[in-house]
């Protein structure tokens, strides 16, 4: 490849002075003129019919502008299975379900209008336990008209139901080979069972928008979402307006972690502008944030591992059970996706998985960083040490024996490409020195060290369109709809732009995100910006040079396809001193004789296959894995189940750093949200309530509680992808994948005790100890 | 959080005649870290908040004769690196340094702390096991109530409505004493699973204990002493097993109950755990004084 100037070296993030003087716009930043404030009124009840709202003493108040219930909305549903109106309408499913809605003229007033709203609800009988909401005479079945939903209609292979067990939203199967026999012709197998708590993305940014019926006719929404295409088509449908009297805003957002879906948020602001005909702002409080934004999905995973005498994997069978939670939200996209994270690491003679996700009377849960493929990594690397343990094998060297390599073909029958899975592992374990024995346990504090391995696929298939005008004076504007959540991509697209005009960034301005202006995009999900919206401005760049050296070409009496450009200047490719400078091409009024403006456009479809609905067997199911490797070294104190995090370490293969040093940010990112899915994080939620929705009681990590920054390890091993632009390929979501079970490994190797439950708290780790001992409790 | 009326007197006097007028319908702003809390949870919803961060006088570490003593409005994190606090009772700077963050302790106050009775409270179990007494005022006068018998139930005090906190005051230990504070918890910083502070004072020939004071933070409806734990160890000589069987009388006297912070059980584990610890470093401490 030829020699690069702006990819791959540390970029200061074009947006850094911005923010940290307070300067950038967030959605909350936006105040109109005459506008009002929304809030919603809530259900006190986890399952109920509604009987009567009655919103008249709401209305009396001076003050409110508009008052809105189930009754008043369309009746269009939202969610890939369309499963949830805007507002409840005849029946609430979980604790804190909006049932109505009000907007007046301050958020105090707001406030107490909802609460001045009196609902009567008939309770019904109510299911948490998903593995008891599964089975076939549930205590309630949650969706009574599932099988009349409608489904999304976007190319993902469609979706099965089980008619016999009503609460299953998706059963997701893969097959490959024929398990039993794999587990007849391994020499150990072991089974055992696995589970995960729910969790809060911990945004910095609570949900929020302001919506705007103009004078024009057009419905503008500034939301908080990841996908404004995407949302913007709901609103379309939702409201009954046209797509082209429906404009989306995103401006930066505080943070994403796959927390963004809430377009039930925006709706309701919607519908209440539409009324008033007034701005209205609505804002989350954090409590509601806890409620109502669909995070992590609990999970419990079932796992059964066939092998060999010499470590290798014979036969793996899978079963993971998804609280999905009263709504199905994206529920069925991580019963899908979750596989990946070990169809994409192993060699597997014979497999098998089955993924229910099950509605339930808890809170929606949704896509979370890692979208389900942490929980399975949670398993599988907890089950892979296992095993070792008892062939009396190394458990990386295990690992070293069943990592599928390049142009390997996977259980889904994709061939591998672009696999840095191995070097992420010899890295990490030349970090934390396996195989040395930890300093000498004092007391009653004893060291471990553990490693993980994992990996998270981009969804393939999707689309992204990018645009960049070259403006009079060379400059360069790129416009896209990637989402700016903080984790850089604007910083990466202007990269991207400068590269390839032989520019620097401060010759680029990014415009992002409006879709009035900017063009379409899939959306910030499932880390595909660098590699698709990547793809899309790199090609909209080569097109807009396409038309700017052809413009040169005539001036120059140079073949086009002669022409190279840098510093804002066209030259003869081997001639250098020939050439002209870009404003060159403009008249001096700024505009171009022929073609007025210069804009080149840039569509990046990533490719996809068909999949079989029956084994989920595909030639490309994936957009591409990103795979990765943690290590973790803790001191565990025996006496009151504490674990220190020592050491912790993460290595991730990006396929190319465009930006490293923003590469490096994302894996302290990682670092710590594996952490607290570890050891703190738990959303606990008894009889459908959140009993810690707050940061007081939620326990994520804070900076006193990571390891020193001489003590972490922030590593690449990046595997070029053929279709990523310079290669680059999309990572984060993985970053916290393998921190879980990298820990538990360590908790495991420091104590001789496993945990099977995250997170692995103190009370936890004392009762295994106990038992062990086999003493009824704690000492 | 409800609206209310904020009031800023410039000095005592005039704080005192604001809260005798609106008494219970006033609640006292200070560092705010506790009142904004309750306000947003709805746990107070006060007419009148009246800052007392104008009045002057309140702010200060001063070493008496006797002990030293600390106005309300010092914050945690001027008491955490006071070299005065760190000379006389070094236990009160540790339990300084773990109470919440640093931004928290850069506004949050003493006076404000105590008077909201938070039973995990980081200061309380130390200043019981100090000894040490609350100076309060009023439009009507002034009295003193120790440490021990300012909490009285879950976030309520001894304090009148018309009362205000003006001073924590510590008396010195004697030779031979020693003091330790530790709060186990989830996260650094967080309020605690349990926390023990323990107070010795040794015989100077013998070895042998002559009292101890016990206080235990988090595991009851407040802060609290455990006085049959402080009580065993009179008149024994200070081995392990006699700090042992006290962490064990600490953790029956804890009065815990299930949170997201931990169960009954493994509280009081911690108690006992930590009551432990504590001795045995109070006693090192009192060793070498």
């Amino acid at each position: 490849m030829t020699e690069l100037s702006v990819i791959g070296k540390n970029t200061l993030r074009i947006d850094a002075l911005d923010k940290v003087t307070g300067k950038a716009k967030y959605v909350i930043d936006v105040m109109l003129p005459g506008m009002l404030y929304g809030k919603m009124l809530r259900s006190p009840h986890p399952h109920a019919r509604i009987i009567n709202i009655d919103t008249s003493r709401a209305a009396r108040l001076a003050g409110v502008k508009a008052v809105i219930t189930g009754r008043d909305i369309s009746p269009e549903r939202l969610g890939f299975i369309r499963d949830r109106t805007v507002l409840a309408i005849d029946r609430v499913r979980f604790i804190g379900e909006p049932v109505a809605a009000v907007a007046a003229v301050t958020r105090e007033l707001a406030e107490e209008a909802a609460g001045l709203i009196r609902v009567d609800y008939e309770p019904l009988p109510a299911v948490f336990d998903p593995e008891e909401a599964m089975k076939p005479n549930p205590a309630a079945v949650i969706h009574p008209e599932l099988l009349k939903y409608a489904l999304h209609p976007l190319p993902f292979p469609p979706y099965r139901f089980e008619p016999d067990r009503p609460n299953i939203l998706i059963h997701r199967h893969v097959e490959h080979g024929d398990v039993e026999q794999g587990f007849k012709e391994s020499d150990l197998v072991l089974e055992d069972r696995f589970s995960a708590a729910p969790m809060q993305h911990c945004l910095m940014e609570p949900h929020n928008c302001v919506a705007q019926m103009g004078a024009d006719g057009i419905l503008t929404v500034w939301t908080t979402t990841y996908w404004a295409h995407w949302f913007k088509a709901e609103v379309s449908r939702v409201m009954g307006l046209p797509p082209s009297r429906v404009r989306v805003i995103s401006l930066y957002i505080g943070g994403n972690f796959g927390g963004r879906t809430t377009p039930h948020l925006g709706l309701t602001a919607a519908l209440l502008a539409l009324k008033t005909q007034q701005p209205v702002k609505m804002a989350f409080t954090r409590e509601e944030v806890f409620i109502d934004s669909a995070s992590r999905e609990p999970m419990v995973l079932y796992i059964k591992d066939g092998v060999k005498k010499d470590g290798t994997l014979v036969a793996r069978e899978m079963k993971a059970i998804i609280n999905a939670g009263a709504y199905s939200s994206l529920i069925v996209q991580i019963a899908r996706s979750s596989v990946f994270a070990t169809v994409g690491v192993y060699r597997m003679p014979h497999f098998k998985f089955d993924a229910y996700a099950v509605a339930t009377n808890e809170p929606p849960y949704g896509p979370f960083i890692g979208f389900g493929g942490s929980h399975i990594v949670w398993a599988v690397e907890n089950h892979m040490d296992m095993l070792a343990e008892k062939l009396e094998m190394d458990p990386l060297e295990m690992r070293r024996r069943n990592l599928l390599k390049e142009a390997d073909e996977d259980v889904c029958g994709q061939i591998n490409h672009s696999t840095g899975a191995r070097e992420c592992l010899d890295k990490m374990a030349g970090w934390i020195e396996w195989g040395t024995t930890p300093p000498l346990p004092s007391g009653s504090w004893k060291v471990g060290k553990g490693v993980a391995q994992g990996c998270r696929q981009t969804i393939a298939g999707t689309t992204s369109v990018a645009a960049v005008k070259v403006h009079e004076d060379g400059a360069i504007e790129v416009r896209h709809s990637a989402h700016e959540v903080g984790q850089g991509c604007n910083t990466t697209m202007a990269q991207i732009a400068a590269e390839e005009f032989g520019a620097t960034v401060d010759m680029v301005k990014v415009v992002f995100t409006d879709t009035a202006i900017t063009p379409f995009e899939f959306g910030t999900v499932s880390m595909r910006s660098t590699f698709n919206t990547g793809n899309a401005v790199q090609l909209a760049c080569q097109d807009a040079k396409r038309q700017l050296f052809a413009l040169a070409s005539a001036k120059l009496g140079v073949p086009a396809e002669g022409l190279d450009i840098r510093d804002n200047r066209i030259y003869v490719k081997g001639v250098p001193e020939r050439g002209l400078r870009v404003p060159e091409l403009f008249t001096p009024l700024g505009y171009l004789v022929k073609g007025g403006e210069l804009v080149g456009n840039g569509v990046f479809t990533c490719p996809i296959s068909s999949e079989d609905i029956n084994t989920g067997q595909g030639k490309r199911v994936v957009a591409y894995l990103s795979h990765g490797a943690n290590a973790a070294e803790v001191a565990v104190n025996t006496e009151t189940g504490e674990v220190k995090l020592l050491r912790l370490g993460g290595c991730y293969d990006m396929g190319r750093p465009i930006n490293p040093k923003a590469c490096e940010a994302m894996i302290q990112m990682g670092l710590a949200i594996g952490t607290g899915t570890a050891l703190t994080e738990e959303m606990v939620v008894r009889e459908g309530r959140i009993v810690n929705p707050n940061f007081m009681d939620y326990k994520a990590p804070m900076a006193m509680d990571m390891p020193s920054t001489d003590r972490v390890a922030y590593q690449f091993a990046p595997a070029p992808h053929r279709e990523g632009p310079y290669g680059a390929k999309g990572f984060a979501e993985n970053t916290p994948v393998p921190v879980a079970p990298a820990i538990g490994n360590a908790v495991y190797h420091a104590i001789g005790v496993r945990i099977k439950d995250l997170p692995i708290t103190k009370e936890k780790i004392l009762a295994a100890l106990a038992a062990k001992a086999g003493r009824a409790s704690a000492p | 959080m409800r609206p209310f009326e904020y009031l800023a007197p410039k000095d005592l006097d005039e704080a005192c005649s604001l809260l005798s007028k609106h008494r219970d319908e006033a609640k006292i702003l200070s560092g705010g870290q506790s009142l904004v809390a309750l306000l947003r949870q709805r746990l107070v919803s006060p007419a009148y908040v009246i800052d007392i961060r104008r009045v002057p006088g309140l702010d200060y570490i001063r070493e008496d004769k006797d002990g030293l003593s600390i106005g309300a409005l010092t914050t945690h994190r001027t008491v955490e690196t006071s070299p005065a606090v760190a000379k006389r009772f070094p236990m009160l700077a540790e339990a300084e340094h773990r109470l919440a963050h640093r931004q928290v302790r850069n506004w949050g106050t003493i006076g404000g702390n105590l008077s909201h009775a938070d039973p995990g409270g980081d200061l309380a179990p130390s200043l019981i096991a100090l000894g040490a007494v609350i100076k309060v005022v009023s439009a009507k006068g002034k009295r003193t109530v120790p440490v021990a018998e300012f909490f009285t139930d879950y976030l309520v005090t001894v304090l009148e409505p018309d009362e205000i906190l003006v001073e924590v005051a510590i008396p010195y230990l004697k030779a031979g004493s020693g003091g330790a504070y530790h709060k186990e918890s989830i996260r650094a910083g967080d309020r605690p699973i349990a926390a023990v502070a323990a107070v010795v004072s040794l015989d100077g020939k013998a070895g042998v204990i002559k009292s101890a004071r016990i206080a235990l933070g988090g595991v009851g409806l407040t802060p609290l002493e455990a006085k049959e734990a402080g009580k065993s160890l009179a008149g024994k000589k200070a081995t392990a097993g006699v700090v042992l069987e006290a962490g064990a009388i600490a953790a029956r006297e804890a009065q815990p109950t299930a949170d997201v912070e931990g169960s009954v059980e493994y509280k009081r584990h911690i108690v006992g755990l930590l009551t432990r610890d504590m001795l045995n470093l109070a006693l090192t401490r009192a060793q070498s004084k």
